[in-house]
C-alpha cells in the first residue's frame, strides 16, 4: 500500500505503550496492554464495545492514570501527565462524543487550541500565526465558510469534523481519533477519510479507534485488538484478520472451527 | 458531658440519616440537586408547631399531617418548578435556591423571626447509665430507626423500589425497560421531601423552630452524600453518625456556634482531599 | 455599523459622565448614599460573572470575598493609611481565592456551587466565635476616611476600573479560553489548555475586584459584621447576576443597580423585600434565563452572537 516511507523500524517508535494496566471500580478496564506506534504510521485499534478502548486513549492522553505501565511519546515519559500538558508535547485527540465549546463560533472553537512545536503537520508558522493556523485546518476539514457560526448550528458530523480540526490545530505530531466515524452520513464519511487520507500522507502519526472495520482496514497498516482489556492481537491487517483469536472474540468459536 | 455528647451524637446521627436518605434519593435517582430540601424540612416544623401549639392537636395526628401536606407541597413545587427545568441543572440549582428564600421569608413574615417552641409531645425521662434521657428522645431515635428500616425494605421489596434503583443506575437502561422515567422522579421527589418532612418534624419539639433552619440540614445532608457515598446505606449510616459526634464534640468541647462549621469544614475536605468518600461510592467522577 | 463592544464603552462612558456629574444637581446625601451602595453592588455582581458566568463556577459564596475585604478594613483600618488598607483587603480576598479555588478545581456543578456556598458560612461562624477578635454579632466599628461624596466618587472609580477590566478581558481570547472552559473543561483540557491556572486566574480577578469593593463597602456602612457572611448577601449577588444576565459582565452590573434601587424604593415594605428579590429571581430563571441584559439585546434585534474572535462584527 502506498503512503509516506517510513523507515521500517529503523528509527524509535513514536509512541510506546508498555504493560499499562487500569482498574476500573472493581473491574480492570485494561491488563498489561503494550504496543508501539511507529512514526508516520496509521495504527486501527478495533476490538467490542468495553473492551477498552477508550480508557487506552484516556490514559494515553492524561485523562486517566494507569494503576501499571508506562506511556512514551517520541522517547519521552508522558504517563500521568496532565492533558494540557500532553497536548503541548504533541499528542491530540478527539471524543467519541463530539465535545464543542457551545458558547464559541467555529472559528473560535478552532482558535482555542494551544499548539505544541511538535507536529510533523506543521506549517512553518503554525507556532506564530495562531490565526493562519486555524484557517488552513478549517479549509482541511471544509468548514472555513461556517467559522462566524456558532458551534451549536453544526450537524453532527460536521461537529466531528470540527473536533478534529480542532486537535489539529494543536500541531501535534500523534493524533488520537475516538470513532470518527460514529454517526456519520455516506458523504461525511467521504470527506473524512479524505482528511484522514491527507493527514496521513503529510506524515502525521495516527491512532484510530473504529468499529467500520471495512473503511480503514484498507488504509490502516498496523491493527491493534483489545478484548475484554487486553491485546489479542498485533500485527498488517492482513495478520489480524486471519489471526483465531480475533475470529473468536468477534465471530464465535464455530467460524474459527470452518478457517482452521 | 460525655454522656451528653454520645446521647444527642446518637440522636443527631439518627436525623441525620434521614435527612441524608432523603437527599441521596431525590440526588442519586434524578441528579437533581435540590436547594429547596432544607426548606421542607423547615416547612414541616413550621407545620407541626402550628398544629400542636396552635391548633392543639395532639402529637401523632400532627406528625403525620405535617409530613403529608409538605410532601405534597414538594410535589407542587417540583412539577410546577423544576420539572421544566430540568434538563439545565444550574437553572434548577436557581431556582431551588429561589424557592428555599422565599419560604424562608414567608416563615418570617408569619411567625418573626423568634424562636418558636414546640411542646413536647410525651413527657418524662428515664436514666441510663446516669444520664438523663427523655423519652421524647428515645422516641425520636426509635422512629428514625423505623424509617430507615422501611425506606430500605420499600427499595429492596417493592416494585417502584426496584425502578426507582434501576433509574438511578442508568436512567435509559431504565427506560428502555419500560420503567416510567418522569413517574419515578415524581415518587423520589415525594419520599426524599417526605425523609425531610419527618426529620423536621421529630426534631421541632427538641429543637426551637426558626426560620433559618433550613439551610444547615440541606448542608449537612450534602456533607454525608459526600463522605459517605451515593446509593450506599450503610454508608450514608456511618457517615451520618461521624458528621453528628463531629459535631457534638465541637459544640460540647470547642464552642456550640462553630457547630456546624465543622460539617462544612468535613465537607470542603473531603471533597478536596478524598473525593470519592470514605468509602470509594463518592460522588465526584 | 458600529463594533457591538464600542457600543457598550460608549454607553458606560455616557453613563458615567452623567454619574460623575449627577452630584452638581442632586446633593440629597440619601441619593448619593444608595447611588454609592449600588455601584459597590455592581462591583459585586460583575466580580461575581466572571467566575459564574464565564468560567462556569456558579459561585453562591462571592460574598466571602468582600466579606474578608470589609474585615481587613475593619481591623486595620485604623492602623494603616486608606491605599494600604485597600491593598491589604485586594490582597487578602486574593488570598482567599486561592483559599476556595483550589477544592473547587476538580468540583463540577453543583457539588462546586455548595462549596462555594459554605466557606462565607464558616467565616460567619468564626465571626461570632471569636467575638473579642471580630466583635462577634455586634461587628466592628469603621470610621470612612472620605466624605459622603468622596466615597462615592471613589465608587465609581473602582466600578469603572472594574467593568473595563473585566471587560476586556471578556472579549479577549482569555475571555474566550474562560467560556471554552465554562463550556466543557475536559474538551479544554484537550486543547492543551492549562484550566488550572485559567479557573484560579479566574477566581484571582473575581477576587481582587470584590475584595476592593468590599473595603469600600465597610467604609460605606461604617460598620462590619457578620452578616456580609450571611447566605442572603452571596444569594443578593447571584440575584442581581442572573435578573442582570449572566455571562455578560455588564449584565450583572445593571442587575445590581437595578435590584438596589428596588430595594431602596421598596423601604415601606422592606419587611417584603426578601420576599420580592426571590420572587424576581424565580420569574427570571424560568421566563426570562437571559436577564434584562439578555431583554434589552433581544428588544434592540440584536441577539446575542456567539463570541467569534478578534475583529469586527
Amino acid at each position: 500500500m502506498s503512503g509516506p516511507p517510513t523507515s521500517n523500524g529503523a528509527g524509535a517508535p513514536i509512541l510506546s505503550i508498555d504493560r499499562v494496566t487500569k482498574h476500573f471500580r472493581g473491574l480492570t478496564a485494561l491488563s498489561r496492554v503494550s504496543f508501539e506506534v511507529e512514526r508516520g504510521e496509521l495504527l486501527v485499534v478495533i476490538g467490542p464495545n468495553g473492551a477498552g478502548k477508550t480508557t487506552l486513549f484516556n490514559v494515553v492522553s492524561g485523562f486517566a492514570r494507569p494503576d501499571q505501565g508506562k506511556v512514551e511519546l517520541a522517547g519521552e515519559p508522558i504517563t500521568a501527565l496532565a492533558p494540557h500538558v500532553i497536548v503541548r508535547r504533541g499528542l491530540a485527540r478527539t471524543f467519541q462524543i463530539p465535545r464543542p465549546f457551545k458558547s464559541l463560533t467555529v472559528e473560535a472553537n478552532v482558535e482555542m487550541a494551544r499548539t505544541s512545536t511538535a507536529g510533523a503537520f506543521s506549517h512553518p508558522s503554525a507556532a506564530h500565526k495562531p490565526v493562519d493556523n486555524v484557517e488552513r485546518v478549517l479549509r482541511l476539514v471544509q468548514l472555513w465558510e461556517r467559522r462566524d457560526q456558532g458551534s451549536d448550528t453544526l450537524s453532527q458530523g460536521e461537529l466531528k469534523l470540527l473536533e478534529v480540526a480542532r486537535a489539529l490545530a494543536t500541531n501535534p505530531a500523534v493524533v488520537l481519533l475516538d470513532e470518527p466515524y460514529a454517526g456519520l452520513g455516506p458523504s461525511e464519511m467521504t470527506n473524512l477519510t479524505r482528511v484522514i487520507l491527507d493527514l496521513h500522507r503529510s506524515g502525521l502519526t495516527l491512532v484510530i479507534i473504529e468499529h467500520k472495520l471495512r473503511e480503514l482496514m484498507k488504509l490502516a497498516q498496523h491493527v491493534v485488538v483489545l478484548h475484554y482489556g487486553e491485546k489479542i492481537a498485533d500485527g498488517s491487517p492482513a495478520e489480524v484478520s486471519r489471526d483465531a483469536r480475533v475470529l473468536e472474540a468477534y465471530m464465535g468459536g464455530r467460524k474459527a472451527a470452518e478457517h482452521a | 458531658m460525655a454522656a451528653d455528647i454520645i446521647i444527642f451524637g446518637t440522636i443527631w446521627g439518627a436525623i441525620y440519616t434521614i435527612l441524608a436518605l432523603g437527599f441521596t434519593l431525590i440526588f442519586g435517582v434524578a441528579r437533581i440537586l435540590n436547594l429547596a430540601y432544607g426548606a421542607m424540612y423547615l416547612v414541616a416544623s413550621y407545620l407541626i408547631y402550628s398544629l400542636v401549639s396552635g391548633l392543639n392537636l395532639a402529637a401523632i395526628p400532627a406528625w403525620f399531617i405535617a409530613v403529608a401536606a409538605t410532601c405534597l407541597m414538594g410535589m407542587a413545587l417540583y412539577r410546577v418548578f423544576i420539572f421544566p427545568l430540568r434538563d439545565s441543572l444550574g437553572r434548577v440549582l436557581i431556582v431551588t435556591a429561589g424557592i428555599a428564600i422565599l419560604l424562608q421569608e414567608v416563615a418570617v413574615l408569619a411567625y418573626s423571626t423568634e424562636p418558636r417552641y414546640v411542646p413536647t409531645a410525651i413527657s418524662g425521662s428515664f436514666a441510663i447509665m446516669h444520664v438523663r434521657v427523655t423519652y421524647q428522645q428515645l422516641v425520636t431515635i426509635v422512629v428514625a430507626i423505623v424509617l430507615v428500616f422501611a425506606l430500605h425494605e420499600f427499595l429492596v421489596r417493592s416494585r417502584l423500589g426496584r425502578e426507582l434503583r434501576a433509574v438511578a443506575q442508568d436512567t435509559e437502561m431504565a427506560a428502555l425497560m419500560g420503567i416510567s422515567v418522569e413517574r419515578v422522579y415524581l415518587f423520589a421527589m415525594v419520599i426524599s421531601t417526605g425523609l425531610a418532612a419527618a426529620a423536621g418534624a421529630l426534631v421541632a419539639p427538641f429543637l426551637t423552630v426558626s426560620p433559618d433552619m433550613g439551610w444547615s440540614p440541606l448542608l449537612v445532608a450534602f456533607t454525608i452524600v459526600v463522605l459517605g457515598g451515593l446509593g450506599s446505606l450503610w454508608g450514608t449510616i456511618i457517615a451520618a453518625f461521624i458528621v453528628a459526634y463531629a459535631e457534638m464534640l465541637t459544640a460540647f468541647l470547642i464552642s456550640p456556634q462553630l457547630r456546624d462549621a465543622v460539617t462544612f469544614a468535613i465537607m470542603i475536605a473531603t471533597l478536596t482531599v478524598r473525593p470519592h468518600g470514605l468509602f470509594g461510592k463518592g460522588i465526584v467522577e | 455599523m458600529m463594533h457591538r463592544l464600542a457600543r457598550v464603552h460608549i454607553g458606560l462612558a455616557v453613563a458615567f459622565i452623567g454619574l460623575v456629574l449627577l452630584p452638581l444637581w442632586i446633593s440629597n446625601p440619601y441619593v448619593i448614599s444608595v447611588l454609592t451602595l449600588a455601584a459597590l453592588y455592581a462591583i459585586f455582581a460583575s466580580s461575581w460573572d466572571i467566575l459564574s458566568g464565564y468560567i462556569g463556577q456558579l459561585n453562591f459564596g462571592h460574598a466571602v470575598f468582600f466579606g474578608v475585604g470589609a474585615y481587613a478594613t475593619g481591623f486595620l483600618g485604623p492602623h494603616l493609611h486608606p491605599l494600604f488598607v485597600l491593598l491589604a483587603g485586594g490582597l487578602t480576598a486574593v488570598g482567599f481565592a486561592f483559599l476556595v479555588g483550589v477544592p473547587c478545581l476538580k468540583l463540577r456543578g453543583p457539588y462546586l456551587s455548595l462549596t462555594t456556598l459554605v466557606f462565607p458560612l464558616i467565616l460567619e461562624r468564626l465571626a461570632f466565635t471569636f467575638r473579642d477578635v471580630t466583635g462577634g454579632e455586634y461587628g466592628i466599628t469603621v470610621s470612612s476616611p472620605l466624605s459622603r461624596i468622596g466615597l462615592y466618587y471613589a465608587s465609581l472609580a473602582l466600578l469603572l476600573a472594574t467593568l473595563t477590566t473585566l471587560l476586556a478581558i471578556a472579549e479577549s481570547r482569555i475571555g474566550r479560553t474562560f467560556r471554552a472552559i465554562g463550556d466543557d473543561d475536559q474538551a479544554a483540557m484537550a486543547a492543551g489548555i492549562n484550566t488550572t491556572r485559567f479557573k484560579l486566574g479566574a477566581f484571582v480577578l473575581g477576587a481582587a475586584f470584590a475584595g476592593l469593593g468590599g473595603v469600600l463597602y465597610a467604609y460605606h456602612l461604617r460598620h462590619v459584621g457578620p452578616e456580609t457572611f450571611s447566605l442572603f448577601t452571596s444569594f443578593s449577588i447571584v440575584i442581581m447576576g442572573i435578573v442582570g444576565g449572566m455571562g455578560t459582565i455588564i449584565g450583572p452590573a445593571i442587575g445590581a443597580c437595578f435590584l438596589t434601587l428596588l430595594g431602596e424604593s421598596l423601604r415601606e415594605i422592606e419587611t417584603f423585600r426578601i420576599l420580592i428579590y426571590s420572587a424576581v429571581l424565580i420569574l427570571c430563571v424560568m421566563l426570562f434565563p437571559k436577564g434584562l441584559w439578555g431583554l434589552g439585546n433581544a428588544l434592540r434585534g440584536f441577539i446575542r452572537k456567539p463570541v467569534a474572535s478578534g475583529g469586527p462584527q
